[in-house]
């Protein structure tokens, strides 16, 4: 299966990692920012990486790539084993969650017509 | 103001388009004009009509939790990113349907099958996948015939059930004999094809045992020795042994698809179907997608007539006028009621947001109607002689390339047989006369256009066998996966008349399954095979029918869980497909069972061969009084069959009356939706 942890892992709606703060530049940001005045409301460090060249245009690639990934392993019925891990740690941390190969297996199974389902592509 | 002033520019080009490929009488017309068409109609009916369904009609709602949220649970529940999905539904719902239909739709000229196919999509197809996604959704993901069973009462569970069997076996044999046709006596492409098998099982075990779940690797791996197969076909089909060895007739090919067939469902998914699955599935997406481009870059004109005369019914390809065979002919890409399963299988499962279904479910019909007008453009950019010589049957067009022509040019289209014998050579075959199915002209056409865009003739036959390969492996795919589904299927209804015989894992119960299975679509092969108009003039008709009159159901279904909703000023959404569909589908029923023309009636063609038996006389292309029997009774059994499907369709018709009547009086709303769960605010995005 394909590795694909150098991707980042799992969705960043749901898991907010923290944005890297390269050389401080968001700290500077907000202190420039609280310069201006009592009103003046900053963005969140997420927001600002989107919005600072470099660190944003190469996360978009990176998202893209791992979209790309994801429906090419979709379309044969394999889902994402790293959302899965995530899923398990956060929700079920007491529970052993499925090794690599027993995830891959499963979703295998789950493709095919079996006794618990008929399953469903066209084949038309 | 800005966007309106966008959609008024898409409006205008898209009535340009159609004013192009209308009036243009007589002169070869750009394909850009048809690809312009189909794009501007898919992008207003997106934005307007899904838009007016997603807001008013289905009242999508957001802040309501979607069941992959509520029952997440990371392997089957999983709330998925919205392109991801469609990607994924895209995938599950283009088979090999939009590429057949259309192609033998093409004998009436472009322009009828193109208006269904966008008209179609439009107003019934997008709309049966989207509806039938939305209900499945709020109730779980649960699958038609539950739902069918929960609104409509236990016994239309049944009979729906019945009638996706039987649906199911007409279509696994419809598309087998496409395989055939295009197989038959094609020593190279009988080769790529069986080369897949130990490329199959090759990749199975390294997946399983060297280098467990390494898909792309595998995948690579497999793709690079396909292609080799290819390459070298052409050796092995002019190879003393070999060639001749892989020579097989129609029933020869027959038989060894029902033993592939019965092995492949047989073993374990992981050796031979599932690597096999992976092939074909990035093949048909890598086609699909390359296919477009190649389209737009070579922008080629389209020789086919927009109408042709065959729109009377005498068709050489498939008998009956354009009303209602045009609608039954053209199912996938225009209204597939198939997809009803797939849209109601994992994709509710997968879903993030509920206003993401009519990016799925609208959107992605409108990506399988594109592929079918791609499908129509191959067929029209070939020279409507060499068309109609690969898609008539032999008995209009008899076996040498001098009758072939002969009978072409009094239809009127112009063909030399040294045109003919010149094709066959460039995509190195020895005949490409009667190759009806959609395969072979698909074939043929793709290989012209890539051809039109490297400008050199010496990759054809590598185009010609790669499309081949290309649809030949996915169609198998399916009857493997589809003898499986059968096969559950058959002791699922063994189960409701003997409870304990229901899905079991005996291997007894497999085998016994199984074998049912792969007889019924066998036998319809077979006879299709043996069949003197060639087979697709009987069973496509067949599977049309059936596929629309499923479509219909699901749209009942719809209607009445419209009404339960309360909903019932917008039931006109569903009814309007649902009424063509069923005034299509009973027509064509009809006829196909009643009408006196033997050409396009089974019983009146079964009458002909049992009067003409009966006094000792033996018609083509029977060779003897007992074959003369046994097409008199094949074609009895269709009749018998398109009369299932028409009590089917009523019946569930009657069924949904009952259900909306019952709703109209109930002043409650009464649709049995998964009880809501709302999102907190917080969470709220």
């Amino acid at each position: 299966m394909l590795d694909l942890s150098f991707l980042g892992r799992g969705d960043p709606a749901l898991v907010p990692a923290a944005a890297p703060d390269l050389n401080g530049a968001y700290a500077r940001y907000l202190a420039g920012v609280q310069a201006q005045g009592p009103g003046a409301v900053a963005m969140s460090a997420t927001e600002f990486e989107r919005y600072s060249l470099g660190t944003s245009w190469l996360t978009g690639v990176r998202e893209v790539a791992k979209r790309v990934v994801q429906t090419c392993r979709l379309v044969i019925g394999i889902h994402d084993y790293e959302y899965y891990l995530d899923h398990m740690r956060s929700r079920h941390p007491q529970a052993i969650p499925l090794t690599r190969e027993a995830f891959y297996r499963y979703c295998l199974e789950a493709r095919y017509p079996s006794a618990e389902r008929i399953g469903g592509r066209c084949p038309c | 103001m800005k966007t309106k002033i966008l959609w008024l520019l898409v409006v205008v080009v898209g009535v340009a388009a159609f004013a192009m490929l209308t009036l243009s009488r007589g002169e070869p017309v750009n394909a850009a004009w048809l690809v312009l068409a189909a794009v501007s109609c898919y992008a207003i009916s997106y934005r307007f009509y899904s838009k007016f369904i997603a807001e008013r009609v289905f009242e999508l709602d957001d802040r309501r939790l979607t069941p992959a949220e509520r029952r997440n649970d990371g392997l089957d529940y999983v709330p998925t990113n919205k392109y991801v999905v469609f990607g994924h539904h895209f995938a599950a719902i283009a088979g090999a349907g939009p590429l057949v239909g259309p192609i033998l739709a093409a004998q009436m000229g472009f322009l009828p099958g193109t208006i269904w196919i966008l008209v179609g999509v439009m107003l019934a197809g997008a709309v049966q996948d989207f509806m039938v996604l939305f209900i499945s959704t709020r109730r779980d993901g649960r699958s038609l015939g539950e739902m069918a069973k929960q609104e409509l009462g236990p016994w239309v569970g049944v009979t729906v059930m019945i009638g996706t069997l039987a649906v199911m076996i007409i279509i696994l044999s419809a598309l087998a004999l496409v395989v055939v046709k295009a197989l038959a006596v094609s020593p190279w492409g009988t080769f790529t094809i069986a080369a897949t098998i130990p490329i199959a099982l090759l990749m199975g075990i390294y997946m399983r045992f060297i280098r467990p779940g390494r898909i792309a690797e595998v995948s690579v791996i497999g793709f690079v020795l396909m292609m080799a197969a290819i390459v070298y076909g052409g050796d092995i089909a002019a190879h003393p042994y070999w060639g001749p060895f892989f020579t097989l007739t129609g029933p020869e090919l027959t038989l060894a698809l029902v033993v592939y067939g019965f092995v492949a469902s047989v073993l374990p998914v992981w050796l031979l179907l599932a690597p096999r699955d992976y092939l074909s599935t990035f093949l048909k997406l890598g086609v699909v997608i390359g296919l477009a481009i190649g389209i737009l870059i070579a922008l080629p004109e389209l020789k086919m007539p927009s109408v042709t005369r065959f729109i009377d019914g005498s068709g050489p390809v498939f008998s009956g006028a354009l009303f209602p065979f045009l609608f039954i002919t053209i199912a996938c890409g225009a209204c597939s009621g198939f997809h009803a399963l797939v849209a109601s299988g994992t994709t509710p499962k997968l879903i993030e947001r509920e206003s993401h279904m009519r990016t799925i479910g609208y959107g992605g019909m409108l990506g399988e109607s594109l592929v079918a007008i791609m499908a129509m453009i191959c067929a029209s950019v070939l020279d409507p002689g060499v068309y109609f010589a690969m898609n008539a049957p032999a008995a209009l067009l008899g076996t040498t390339v001098q009758t072939a022509a002969a009978a072409i040019n009094s239809w009127g289209f112009v063909v030399t047989p040294e045109a003919l014998t010149q094709i066959a050579k460039d995509v190195g075959e020895q005949s490409i006369l009667s190759r009806a199915g959609g395969a072979p002209t698909f074939a043929v056409g793709m290989a012209v256009i890539v051809t039109d865009i490297f400008n050199s003739k010496a990759m054809m036959a590598f185009w010609y066998h790669f499309a081949i390969l290309f649809e030949a492996l996915f169609i198998l795919t399916a009857v493997d996966a589809g003898t499986r589904a059968c096969r559950f299927m058959v002791q699922d209804l063994a189960g409701v008349v003997v409870p304990g015989l229901g899905r079991s894992r005996s291997l007894i119960g497999n085998l016994i399954g199984t074998s049912v299975a792969v007889s019924a679509w066998g036998w319809f092969v077979y006879q299709g095979v043996t069949d003197p108009f060639g087979g697709i003039n009987s069973l496509w008709p067949l599977f049309g029918i059936g596929n629309q009159m499923l479509a219909g159901m699901a749209l009942m279904l719809g209607t009445v869980v419209l009404f339960k909703m309360k909903k019932g000023h917008f039931a006109w959404v569903t009814l309007v497909p649902m009424t063509w569909l069923l005034v299509t589908t009973m027509t064509a029923g009809w006829q196909k069972i009643f009408s006196p023309d033997w050409h396009i009636g089974f019983l009146a063609l079964a009458r002909r061969f049992s009067e003409a038996a009966a006094q000792g006389t033996v018609l083509a292309p029977a060779k003897s009084l007992e074959q003369m029997g046994r097409v008199a009774f094949n074609n009895q059994v269709d009749a018998v069959l398109t009369g299932f499907f028409m009590f089917v369709a009523i019946t569930l018709a009657v069924a949904a009356i009952a259900a909306v009547i019952k709703a109209l009086r109930n002043p409650e709303q009464t649709a049995q939706e998964t009880p809501v769960v709302w999102r907190e605010a917080a969470t709220y995005a």
